[in-house]
């Protein structure tokens, strides 16, 4: 039942706010944050119940018939792969709503309803273990982030909103067309009984997977259907931003790893080069892209696009070390990217501007965001003692066993990483402050702290602490590859 | 001893934390006693583990291991720290170094609105340092590796309302990474070659990689070792890095994190000798680096970037010795270069600091009356720097020229690279003393500026208000001028490489050489400096002077070049992606023209919706039916 508690908690908290007045903010901001904190609540009690040597299979799985005609199953579990995307979306909820305590204003009830039903869609997409059940909830999910984007965002909302939401639903539709040939193929929509049966294999196989494949691209994205990120990044409210790179990025990764790897491996071995290149042109192209960036925001957006590139180098790396190094690094740009997204939020609540012109000096102004923003700075380009690093070692060492040259090139990222965020860092904060604006400018208040200061936790943590994570991940890695080999990988 | 070892990295950082988050709250004096104090009981624990070390037999050492810090499958990082010789020998210089230099920024940094701030990053960096020189394996010690860049980039930028240092502080940082990139290659490559990041396999393995796997392998390292150290073509970035407070520069960018790079060679030594090929590309490197810094050091006018460039070339030595194969030879020159570099260093801080800030060596002079203890101590760093004869510099870098020219084991004679040693050795001796000249003697030219107004008090100081400094500066600097006076005769070959065999064919020769090449350097620069400044301007207003001048104080256009080869054609590449790539042909062309070609369709399907009922009836049947029909068609087959 934890599960599906976890998944139910959300939505009935969003029919708990219809029954509060919408003018009564307050009440709903505090509704809505309790109702998060217990989703967290029980996504930890997952965490601390998963057993690491469990071996085989997936964890608190519950399966009920929903559409018995069609043998459409509520079937839903986790492994360790799962499991901590599931906390990271959980984690970042509560965040999300108390960086909007003050920001939005406008439609309290709808806002936090949306934030809500999107949490339970996004965490459904990782627990879902029938592939319709998985595409509903995928579904689902887009809504509430095209609202927050459209209704609660910046000037350019519509038109970023638009673009979203005709990049996925152009993903979605191949990706509905190969669930339905794969369902006729195999007969069943469990994907725990699709990996048993023999694999699609030929030009069948390969076109699914490039139907697959295209879904979860545009979602991670890769290089170059990434172009609807920084508009969607930049005009979302802060909460959408937060949610936007730390949970929906990672749904296209995750996907592939549950769907389009393990269901085609044929065509994903095949694909692998191809994909290798495409998020190593994704690393130098999205770090070049920062260099011209004049919005902050829109600046951290593009550098999504170079630090998911990284990610997906390591999951087609297809090894022990790239893998986990891929999930890994995927908390870790939740983490670090969330945070620096809460952090430019703080920022435009103070001033009303992202223009990286319009600052300068604020070290002196305001110390505590000048210390948390370059701690996160530092998780962002990777240096070690800091969870970046971890990961980017591992999906750098995963990629050096595929090749070399993989390496080598993705590690030019890593040198404009450091240009761009360490230029950004200081067109912020350092020099004179000239401008009476910025020297009037508040510190991070009490509120803020609340949810900054655990992330920051988080990323020395797990800079340090990683085989606290990677051993709960790594069975299920183990059971992953195996799977891949087995079927022909 | 060996249960505490931990401590030695550990209580800097410590201190770090204390400064860092209490620090503003805990007041000058509290946070000076704090960050002295966990560096004195690091430099304690080190001399009890290295007297251990010491005591024992060859080939011991103390370590400690704390579990694993990355794991993924097979691959495994743990947190172990060792102490051997060659580390014990490290870890004393950087305490040891360190201690003096936290006991002189007490004085220095006095007043200063970031004392706080600047005594937690100078421990932080103490503790990068030692995790750099104590680690067991080759990642942790890159995580040193980067934590000593990180507080490298901070406190070149310490003064942050200035943004050209917060610049050079980038340019530190960017400029290692690259270095740092070839590092982590060859990290990846030792993994894959050994399947160990230990050290202790890796030497141990060394003998069986194939070779042109330990030329790769080593050539990567390398390229780290020239960021973090200085060498051609990343050695741009340390002249820029004085921007820092001086004692900065002294122990940062001299004594010790500038140094890891040949620290990282000895520490793989039996690698490198593997990969022949790569050790002569490191001794010619080597150097041509020596070469190159001190015949840009001859025209500077700000007395740190001279120390600066000296600096780079006295690394260019250490990596001639490395490449020799003689590792422990150039630990030798990094242990007494630690010594009177970091004495010229704060000396030239102490002058800076009588002169409120005054870097200018033209607006110098005769300061030796007025700075007398400054003068006697600074000169000691001059003369061993010059490498006059008995003091420290003499014996390691000759040393270094013996065995560049009689060959080390295996090792040929490297005869050209031997006189480029010697060469660059006369030119030491010459701009060292230059420096001292238009520092201490002549008459003092600051006072004559016509323009010093009031907002330029700090310039324009008249002498007798020149002062010397507290006696917290001028203690560390008595004991490192004592060090650069006696290190020499410390036999660290010896400890670190037992039964080392130097030739001894020559080496009385090559004392006497290098000697008199000292002396010939000295006394030319006294010379031309004091007795015939004339005749100098003369030379310099001719046109091989000018041209010679033009090249030298302009650094051979080596910046301008990296501006115009690789950070332009970047940048103009990033607006090209930007508005060609992902603007026109991505954004506008794919998406909005298929976004385009939709709405058009739309416009077509809108005639569909014509308001008439009937009409929607006839589609709502058409699209039941269809479905309909799918789900029979998937239900059956």
């Amino acid at each position: 039942m934890s599960i599906t508690l976890t998944l139910l908690i959300p939505v009935a908290t969003a029919l708990l706010l219809l029954c509060i007045p919408k003018d009564k903010t307050a009440e709903l901001r505090i509704t809505a944050l309790f109702g998060s904190l217990a989703t967290l609540a029980f996504s930890l009690a997952l965490l601390g119940g998963f057993d690491a040597q469990y071996g085989a299979g997936f964890q608190f799985t519950e399966k009920h018939e929903w559409v018995p005609s069609l043998q459409v199953h509520y079937h839903v579990g986790i492994d360790g792969i799962s499991l901590f995307l599931v906390v990271l979306s959980a984690l970042l909820t509560p965040i999300a709503i108390l960086c909007s305590w003050k920001s939005v204003e406008k439609r309290v009830r709808e806002f936090h309803i949306a934030l809500l039903l999107l949490t339970s869609g996004v965490i459904g997409v990782f627990v879902a273990l029938d592939l319709m059940l998985f595409y509903v909830f995928w579904e689902v999910m887009l809504i509430p982030m095209y609202l927050l984007v459209g209704i609660w965002g910046g000037t350019e909302r519509i038109r970023a909103a638009v673009k979203f939401f005709i990049y996925t639903m152009a993903g979605s539709l191949l990706m509905f067309l190969a669930i339905l040939y794969l369902y006729q193929h195999t007969g069943t929509f469990s994907v725990e009984d699709i990996y048993q049966k023999p694999p699609l294999t030929g030009t069948a196989g390969l076109l699914c997977f490039l139907a697959f494949a295209l879904s979860f691209a545009i979602k991670v994205p890769l290089f170059p259907v990434h172009t609807w990120l920084p508009d969607a990044h930049t005009e979302a409210p802060t909460a959408g931003s937060v949610i936007l790179a730390g949970v929906l990025l990672k749904l296209g990764i995750y996907g592939f790893i549950r769907f389009a790897i393990p269901f085609f491996p044929e065509a994903a071995v095949l694909a692998a080069p191809w994909i290798s290149v495409l998020a190593i042109i994704g690393i130098i192209f999205g770090a070049l892209m920062c260099f011209v960036q004049e919005d902050m925001k829109r600046l951290i957006a593009y550098s999504s696009v170079s630090h998911m590139g990284f990610v997906v180098l390591g999951l087609f790396a297809f090894n022990e070390q790239g893998v986990q190094g891929c999930v890994l690094q995927m908390v870790n740009h939740g983490i670090s990217t969330g945070a620096l997204f809460l952090l430019i939020g703080a920022i435009y609540e103070r001033r009303h501007t992202r223009r990286i012109i319009d600052f300068g000096g604020l070290a002196p102004v305001a110390p505590r965001l000048a210390i948390i923003f370059f701690i996160t700075t530092l998780s962002s380009i990777g240096l070690p003692f800091l969870n970046g690093f971890v990961g980017e070692f591992l999906i750098l060492q995963g990629a050096y066993s595929r090749n070399i040259f993989y390496t080598a090139f993705a590690g030019l990222g890593i040198i404009l990483g450091a240009i761009y965020m360490l230029t950004l860092y200081r067109r912020i904060f350092f020099g004179e402050t000239d401008r009476e604006e910025n020297a009037e400018m508040k510190d991070l208040e009490g509120r803020e702290l609340a949810f900054l200061l655990p992330l920051v936790g988080l990323m020395v943590f797990l800079g340090l602490f990683s085989p606290w994570f990677t051993a709960k991940v790594q069975p299920s890695i183990e059971v992953w590859m195996t799977l891949l080999l087995e079927r022909g990988g | 001893m060996d249960k505490w070892i931990f401590l030695i990295p550990l209580l800097p950082f410590l201190g770090f934390l204390v400064n860092g988050l209490l620090g503003r709250r805990l007041g000058d004096r509290a946070v000076a006693i704090i960050g002295c104090a966990s560096v004195a009981g690091a430099f304690a624990i080190s001399v009890s583990s290295f007297m251990q070390v010491y005591d024992a037999k060859p080939d011991t050492f103390l370590q400690q291991d704390f579990g694993a810090w990355i794991q993924a499958g097979d691959l495994s990082v743990s947190f172990g720290l060792i102490i051997d010789s060659l580390s014990g020998v490290m870890c004393l210089v950087v305490t040891g170094v360190g201690l003096l230099i936290h006991v002189y920024s007490t004085g220095y940094m006095k007043g200063d609105a970031g004392y706080y701030r600047f005594f937690a990053y100078l421990n932080l960096f103490m503790a990068s340092m030692l995790v750099l020189v104590t680690a067991d394996n080759i990642v942790l010690m890159f995580l040193g590796w980067e934590g000593v860049g990180l507080c490298s980039y901070l406190l070149i930028g310490f003064w942050y309302k200035g943004l050209a240092n917060c610049s050079a502080g980038i340019k530190a940082f960017v400029v290692n990474r690259i270095g740092d990139l070839g590092f982590l290659l060859g990290i990846f490559a030792i993994w894959a070659a050994c399947g160990s990041f230990e050290f202790s396999a890796i030497v141990a393995n060394a003998p069986n990689i194939d070779s042109s796997a330990a030329f790769w392998i080593c050539l990567l390292l390398f390229v780290g070792a020239c960021g973090k150290s200085a060498q051609i073509p990343l050695y741009v970035w340390l002249p820029d890095a004085m921007a820092g407070p001086t004692p900065v520069s002294a122990l940062i960018h001299a004594a010790t994190m500038v140094t890891s790079g040949v620290y990282l060679l000895a520490r793989l030594g039996p690698l490198f000798d593997a990969a022949p090929g790569v050790l002569t590309i490191v001794a010619t490197i080597g150097a041509l680096t020596a070469l190159l810094a001190a015949l840009i050091a001859f025209s500077q006018n700000d007395i740190k970037k001279v120390l600066a460039y000296s600096t780079v070339s006295q690394l260019g030595y250490m990596f001639l010795a490395a490449g020799m194969g003689a590792y422990s030879v150039a630990i030798f020159h990094v242990v007494t270069h630690a010594f009177f570099k970091a004495l010229l260093f704060l000396g030239a801080g102490a002058v800076i600091h009588s002169l409120h800030h005054e870097q200018d060596m033209r607006r110098m002079g005769g300061l030796r009356r007025r700075l007398p203890w400054t003068f006697a101590l600074y000169l000691i760093g001059g003369l061993a720097l010059s490498g006059f004869p008995l003091t420290a510099g003499f014996f390691s870098k000759d040393e270094i020229l013996h065995i560049a020219h009689s060959g080390f084991g295996n090792i040929e004679p490297r005869s050209v690279l031997w006189s480029i040693g010697l060469l660059t050795a006369l030119l030491t001796a010459f701009y060292t003393f230059r420096q001292i000249a238009l520092v201490f003697f002549g008459s003092y030219r600051g006072a004559s500026e016509p323009q010093a107004s009031e907002e330029s008090a700090a310039h324009g100081l008249e002498l007798d208000k020149v002062k010397e400094s507290p006696l917290s500066m001028r203690i560390p600097l008595i004991v490192l001028a004592a060090l650069s006076l006696t290190g020499g005769f410390l036999a660290i070959p010896h400890f670190l490489q037992p039964g080392i065999e130097i030739p001894e064919d020559g080496k009385i020769s090559g004392l006497i050489i290098g000697g008199i090449v000292s002396i010939a350097g000295i006394a030319a620069a006294l010379t031309i400096y004091l007795r015939f400044p004339q005749a100098l301007k003369g030379f310099l207003s001719s046109a091989p002077g000018k041209l010679a001048h033009r090249l030298s104080s302009r650094k051979f256009y080596v910046d301008e070049i990296y501006q115009k080869l690789i950070i332009r054609p970047i940048a103009i590449m990033a607006e090209i992606c930007f508005y060609v790539v992902d603007r026109l042909i991505i954004d506008i062309l794919l998406v909005h023209g298929s976004s385009f070609g939709a709405s058009a369709l739309g416009h077509l399907l809108r005639r569909l919706q014509d308001g008439r009922t009937p009409t929607y009836a006839a589609w709502f049947l058409a699209g039941a039916i269809l479905v309909l029909a799918v789900t029979l068609w998937a239900a059956g087959g």
